[in-house]
């Protein structure tokens, strides 16, 4: 078969190569033009042409004394921190029980994963339901059956917000973080757990010792993932706040800028893009050549 | 050899697929409307399909604005094709994506000054002093000045039609509170009422709605009595106002709009508004968060973190409260009326506007020629949206775009569809002789008819000022909560100056 492949490669690449070229790539570098530019959208301030209207790093510079700017900027990394650890940890721990479980394992594999089929505004529109209706009013409310202040009107706080993004997230990130470390502890082969505890380690020391090192690629799958999604996060953002109360994201900023002022400023906001774009390169490179070097290799 | 290249060819023609699927203009409900009779353009060498092409940012009359262009086709013989998105849409990203393409639309719409200055500086917008075509040239002088879509030089914009809004008010709700006899007395003097008698009639209806607490309404000296049992109608009651506490806009834009045309006279002098100007305002401003404060006391859900919440209190929410009876009054414009149907369709036909009042004293009021008794009796009456002509497509596109926009507003077929079809009161209308067909129109066609009209001078803030702004510090700060400071009229007022001042750049 692969030779098969080998000798069709350029024609059964072509499409895709075709579609990247003309979708994504040609694009990114007509937007990164643009953002050394004065581009209003439909015009170019100064000139006919992209070239007359060069302002340098004129946009990169406002980019980064917009206030609005800078505080998405810190909401993002304060979600991101905390969202990773907490879809991580609530992953593992409940991949290790379901591979623990054996019995209809793939049976609550399959529930755990149903969450993350619905899009994102369609989860954020029925999470804002559930904060404001179900939390606010039915569970945690003043007439509820408990009331707790701290999970009431979870929509309209800058911290509260935060954390009810986090719920949200998790509970659509994990069911597909779950298949992953299944996958991953599945391929442990079972002749090193059997030899370490013939040794005498405990639960935990073979977890330590065995499990993690070689969950490792999986680590970093589950982490490239969470971390570059959270940085990217939209969809649920808009749904669930639209922003106010300060939880705009970096990617929902990048989005309203051209309406925060007239004419609209797309040269600013193509210079917040390249901005995002290059900041999650970065986050993402390190984190992957961090967690490969911890890679074993069976 | 030969199987390679069948490769290469069906690889070729997937990716080509794609591409056209991308390649298209965007859009969800195009249409074209084509002519019987032969095309007369001259285009020969032009490859479009369409003589005219129109973009139409009102999503409520796209099926109107179709059979109009349709009309118009038939009898110029032309193929005319009409854009238009949901209402609701945000369409500005679709107009700039159809305006860097190669085919342009010729008429495309435009909010107001601060929506034109993009296309003013990117010359998109025809400037009316060049117009070729005689009748539009009349057409354009004849638009009152406060209509007028322009940046202080030029005239760009023909009005879609006028709009307005105050507090709706069913009056079989009316009857049921004070008798069927007093309705139109109880109207009348609501109309000519002061602020002070407004604000205990809300409190003395809130009174008897929460703990049934009989009692009598005074408004311009007449005295009415309510109901000693709560019948009918009333009986639903559970607030004087139905607010959408979630929606800034309400608050943020229209609500706010009757203090700032205390100051200015219209949007223009709001735009070009100094420092001075707008501390001078302070009163007005102080009198708008006291109105505000009155308003969301009273309503159906007490003033809190529920009350912006949009599950509960947004633009649906609200509506429906009112259709079913449960508020007696709510802020909003004709454009509810459609809204207001479809969830109570008994209440439509009874119907009216009710000016909004708020506690101006003469020396509030910097406006030039305004007075206190003209505000507490007026409706904000304007035009929320105009058609421009797009000056980078080609002459016979103009001069059609031209010929069209005159059908439209001048002859008896286009009028017809202005009116009946898309439910819009024409900006040019005869108050004395047109109907708009149902209630909320008529009403807003009294107020005109009156003179009992105030501008939108809030247009003229800075861009996004009003709702992202001023209405969601609003919504963060005041609207989500029960009790308000002592010093709250004045910080409010404070905060209009300031971050209008600095959203201008004035300081």
């Amino acid at each position: 078969m692969d030779k098969y492949y080998k000798k069709r490669l350029v024609p059964l690449a072509l499409p895709a190569i075709i579609l990247f070229v003309v979708v994504i790539a040609i694009p990114f570098i007509m937007g990164v033009i643009y953002s050394f530019t004065g581009w209003r959208g439909t015009y170019f301030v100064g000139g006919e042409n992209f070239w007359d209207a060069f302002v340098g790093f004129d946009n990169y510079i406002k980019a980064f004394k917009t206030q609005k700017f800078i505080d998405a900027f810190i909401y993002t990394i304060k979600f991101t921190l905390v969202a990773v650890v907490v879809i991580n940890v609530v992953s593992l721990a409940v991949s290790l029980l379901v591979t623990y479980l054996h019995k209809a394992a793939s049976v609550y594999r399959t529930i755990y994963f149903l969450p993350n089929l619905l899009g994102g505004l369609a989860l954020g529109y029925i999470w804002q339901f559930v904060f404001e209706i179900v939390f606010s009013k039915i569970l945690f409310g003043e007439q509820g059956i408990i009331s707790i202040p701290a999970l009431q009107n979870m929509t309209q706080d800058n911290t509260k917000a935060l954390f009810a993004l986090v719920m949200l997230f998790t509970w659509q990130m994990v069911g597909y973080m779950i298949i992953i470390y299944t996958t991953g502890l599945n391929n442990i082969s079972s002749d090193l757990t059997e030899a370490a505890a013939i040794d005498g380690a405990n639960a935990w020391q073979r977890f330590k010792s065995i499990t993690v090192p070689m969950l490792m690629p999986s680590f970093t799958i589950v982490f490239f993932l969470t971390l570059s999604k959270c940085f990217m996060l939209l969809d649920q953002n808009v749904a669930l706040t639209d922003g106010n109360f300060g939880t705009r994201m970096l990617a929902l900023q990048i989005l309203r800028t051209t309406r925060d002022g007239s004419p609209p400023d797309y040269g600013l906001a193509q210079a917040q893009a390249v901005i995002f774009f290059v900041l999650i390169a970065i986050v993402t490179l390190i984190q992957v050549s961090v967690t490969s070097k911890k890679e074993v290799e069976v | 050899m030969k199987k390679k290249v069948l490769w290469m060819i069906l690889a070729g023609l997937l990716s080509l697929g794609m591409l056209t699927g991308c390649g298209g203009s965007g859009g969800s409900s195009e249409s074209k409307s084509e002519s019987g009779s032969e095309s007369k353009t001259a285009d020969a060498g032009s490859d479009k399909d369409y003589d005219l092409y129109i973009f139409n940012t009102k999503g409520e009359n796209a099926d109107a604005m179709e059979a109009a262009a349709k009309a118009f086709g038939e009898e110029k013989g032309v193929t005319v094709k009409v854009f238009s998105l949901g209402s609701g849409t945000n369409s500005d990203d679709t107009l700039r994506t159809e305006m860097n393409s190669a085919n342009k639309p010729a008429i495309f719409s435009c909010m107001n000054a601060q929506a034109l200055v993009e296309w003013v500086e990117g010359g998109y917008a025809m400037d009316f002093a060049n117009a070729t075509n005689e009748e539009f040239k009349q057409l354009v002088g004849e638009i009152p000045d406060s209509f007028h879509l322009t940046d202080g030089n030029a005239n760009y914009g023909i009005p879609y039609n006028v709009e307005g809004y105050g507090y709706i008010v069913d009056t079989q709700m009316v009857a049921s509170l004070f008798g069927e006899d007093n309705v139109d007395a109880f109207i009348e003097a609501f109309k000519t009422a002061s602020y002070d008698e407004f604000e205990a009639a809300v409190i003395t209806l809130q009174a008897y709605i929460k703990e049934n607490t009989a009692g009598t309404v005074t408004l311009s000296g007449e005295e009415f009595q309510l109901a000693d049992e709560k019948t009918g109608k009333a009986a639903s009651l559970e607030g004087v106002f139905s607010v959408a506490g979630a929606e800034k806009w309400t608050y943020g834009d229209h609500f706010i709009n009757i203090a700032i045309d205390a100051v200015f006279k219209d949007s223009k002098a709001a735009g070009e508004a100094t420092l001075e100007e707008l501390e001078a305002g302070k009163g007005a401003f102080m009198a708008y968060a006291k109105a505000l404060d009155l308003k969301t006391s009273n309503a159906t859900t007490a003033r809190g973190p529920e009350l912006i919440s949009a599950t509960t209190n947004g633009y649906d929410p609200s509506v429906a409260t009112f259709a079913n009876s449960k508020a007696i009054f709510i802020k909003q414009g004709n454009w509810a009326y459609e809204n207001i149907k479809t969830a109570n369709a008994d209440v439509v036909d009874t119907l009216t506007f009710l000016p909004i009042k708020m506690p101006f004293t003469q020396d509030d009021i910097k406006a030039e020629g305004q007075t206190v008794e003209h505000m507490l009796e007026s409706i904000p009456v304007f035009v929320p949206n105009y058609y421009c002509i797009n000056d980078k497509v080609s002459d016979e596109e103009k001069e059609l775009a031209q010929e069209f926009l005159v059908w439209l507003n001048t002859s008896e077929e286009g009028q017809r569809f202005v009116v009946e079809e898309m439910a819009f009161i024409p900006y040019n209308a005869d108050p004395g002789t047109t109907s708009a067909g149902y209630s909320l129109g008529d009403s807003i066609i009294s107020y005109i008819a009156a003179d009992q009209t105030l501008t939108n001078a809030y247009a003229g803030s800075p861009a996004s000022w009003a709702s992202e702004t001023f209405g969601l510090h609003m919504l963060e700060n005041y609207v989500n909560t029960a009790e308000w400071p002592d010093t709250a009229y004045e910080d409010i007022a404070n905060f209009v100056i300031s971050s209008w001042a600095e959203a201008a750049g004035l300081n």
